[in-house]
């Protein structure tokens, strides 16, 4: 297959997809979701599975990376040269917290950070002063995005799953309707 | 809709669909073989091939032999997608049953 011919598929995809975003007002929107193993992960494949529904791509490293590429090595190509919007981190293990350190400094990644941390280690609901609060602080003074959530529903933040629900629809509504190139 | 536009998106990416296309032309490719094809950086391709597969165009099963091996294929939706693109779309295709159907008459 020439290269002619694979242009004319891409202006094909593309004239298809306007089309249907200006039929349904909506567009897609690529949202990767980093957490903790365990009960993290279970909770990340059911926010997957909603993010799908809306018509979103959601991806979770370690269940849709194939296994011969190191996983830290495609996270870092991913989100340095991809083209993903969101990048959701929950930070509750310190595999997350490595994670978030890591991308914490690089200046493409860092813009499409969303954190969400506990509530009480949040830099200004929280009364924690440890270290991490304090680069969490960082990143908020100059990227923004560092919310506070609370799964346990005892207080009034929102659970992990409402405030990603919520964020990747506001911002996929912005994009369909042009406020984000 | 919403399925159609998730793999539109997929699909607006020349890495993307260079990939899809030699899934298509190859079904059951290697991760390691489709690396070598397109000549993109295995970290980066193995994120293009993680969004073709959660756009529901295109699955992967696991197969070991002395070190775990990724095989790629299309699904349904995945077929039909590139047999449509391929020839010119779904209108051409419809316009190609019904000239089949008068034929058979």
């Amino acid at each position: 297959m020439g290269k002619q011919f694979r242009n004319r598929i891409l202006v094909r995809i593309s004239l298809r997809k306007r089309r249907i975003e200006k039929k349904i007002r909506e567009t897609g929107v690529i949202i990767v979701l980093l957490g903790a193993g365990g009960r993290g992960l279970r909770q990340r494949r059911m926010l997957r599975d909603e993010l799908a529904s809306m018509g979103m791509i959601a991806l979770i490293p370690e269940d849709d990376f194939p296994g011969e590429v190191a996983p830290s090595l495609v996270e870092e190509a991913m989100l340095s040269k991809g083209d993903v919007e969101l990048v959701f981190i929950n930070v509750e293990s310190w595999g997350t917290v490595t994670e978030f350190t890591q991308f914490h400094r690089n200046r493409r990644i860092a813009p499409k950070l969303r954190v969400l941390v506990r509530h009480e280690h949040h830099p200004l609901y929280g009364g924690s002063a440890s270290y991490l609060t304090d680069v969490y602080l960082t990143h908020l003074a100059v990227f923004g995005h560092v919310y506070a959530i609370d799964d346990s529903r005892k207080t009034i933040f929102p659970t992990a799953r409402e405030t990603v629900v919520k964020l990747a629809d506001r911002y996929r509504l912005c994009k369909a309707l042009g406020f984000i190139r | 809709m919403r399925r159609r536009l998730r793999a539109y998106r997929a699909l607006s990416n020349r890495i993307r669909l260079n990939a899809f296309l030699e899934i298509s032309r190859q079904p059951g490719v290697s991760f390691n073989s489709l690396s070598r094809k397109i000549g993109v950086e295995r970290g980066l391709l193995a994120y293009h091939l993680a969004v073709l597969k959660a756009a529901g165009i295109v699955k992967v099963s696991y197969e070991r032999r002395s070190k775990q091996t990724s095989k790629y294929e299309l699904t349904r939706e995945g077929e039909k997608l590139a047999q449509e693109l391929c020839s010119g779309g779904r209108r051409a295709n419809r316009v190609k049953k019904r000239v089949n159907k008068w034929k058979t008459l």
